[in-house]
């Protein structure tokens, strides 16, 4: 599975926040960084260079596999066990904030150029379906970075001008 | 503790054995070509034979260049395969990624090919820290942990990056 650096999320997720923070007064610093932390949940995944799956099953004798992190159905179960560790009355809002942030990531993950044209399973559980990718830039590129780092310091100066 | 707080624990704790079930579930999910799921590093370190003639997606370091082998790994167990057809010409040590179809003799007729030198991993792996220092920083300075209520608080007025530093490296939340 190749995955978009995560500093390109950062920006990405940054930029969102704070468009969204021009037409929402409730999002201040703080919730934009809900979002940028929600933009970098399915990289969680990278937990696998870490506590490799393989040796999991060796050890456990099941099969497992940290798959699920960046799809749809896992990223889904984070964020709602991260608004469960706010206070209620914040919670929806968390989990909201969470969403549009893992969204963008498996969004831009999406477009990932591959070997065989197909990218990852975006939508499991719920779709098995993998789809095939407009093949945009690949997980090493330096491109990514180069357009949504200018991209998210112009937001902050329209920010600013504001 | 409150019982609205032991809802949530309890709420928590079974998200995470659903999470257990799914890490289960995908692992046992087996390749389904006509949905774009092929074989990969680990079907065919498992074993190789049973996948000859199927079409396989797999990443590895090339190790020797005439013929271009590559070396694919999974967990502590590597297979070395020759690679049929390729029309780049990568270097010993640079990164390949590689879509073909698995024939006898663990030589894959390769369709489709990316080379990457070693170094664009160094370059993703150190960019993303970045990224990841970005929003750690971010979230220390944004937020603060309750343990009264075992709850994350948007702080109403948020650190700057130098106070954050500070706050980290006196280690306490008081201020």
């Amino acid at each position: 599975m190749t995955l978009a650096d995560l500093l390109t999320h950062a920006f990405i997720g940054y930029s969102i926040g704070i468009i969204l923070s021009w037409r929402y007064k409730r999002i201040r610093t703080p919730q934009v960084t809900a979002i940028m932390v929600g933009a970098a949940l399915p990289d969680l995944v990278r937990i696998r260079l870490l506590l490799d799956p393989i040796k999991i099953e060796q050890y456990l004798g099941i099969p497992f596999s940290w798959g699920p992190l960046h799809t749809a159905g896992g990223v889904l179960i984070i964020i709602a066990i991260g608004s469960l560790l706010t206070v209620p009355k914040d919670s929806k809002m968390i989990f909201i904030l969470l969403a549009i942030g893992a969204i963008s990531h498996l969004f831009l993950d999406s477009l990932l150029i591959t070997a065989s044209g197909y990218s990852y399973a975006v939508l499991w559980p719920f779709l098995e379906f993998h789809p095939p990718t407009p093949a945009l830039y690949l997980s090493t590129d330096v491109s990514p970075a180069i357009v949504s780092g200018p991209m998210a310091f112009f937001v902050k100066t329209l920010d600013k001008m504001r | 503790m409150l019982e609205s707080d032991r809802i949530r624990a309890l709420a928590v704790i079974t998200l995470l054995l659903i999470l257990l079930l799914l890490f289960i579930w995908y692992g046992s999910i087996s390749p389904v070509p006509e949905k774009g799921r092929f074989a990969g590093n680990d079907e065919l370190v498992e074993d190789y034979e049973k996948y000859v003639y199927q079409e396989v997606e797999i990443g590895g370091e090339v190790i020797e260049t005439d013929p271009v082998t590559i070396e694919i790994e999974s967990g502590d167990r590597t297979l070395r395969l020759k690679l049929l057809d390729l029309q780049e010409e990568p270097d010993k040590g640079d990164r390949l990624t590689v879509f073909g179809t698995a024939e006898e003799n663990k030589t894959i007729h390769v369709q489709n090919a990316l080379i990457r030198p070693s170094w664009r991993y160094w370059y993703m792996y150190g960019i993303s820290f970045v990224g990841a220092g970005w929003i750690g920083l971010r979230l220390i300075g944004g937020w603060s942990f309750d343990k009264e209520k075992f709850a994350f608080e948007p702080r109403s007025d948020p650190l700057t990056v130098k106070e954050t530093l500070s706050l980290l490296i006196r280690g306490d939340d008081s201020g």
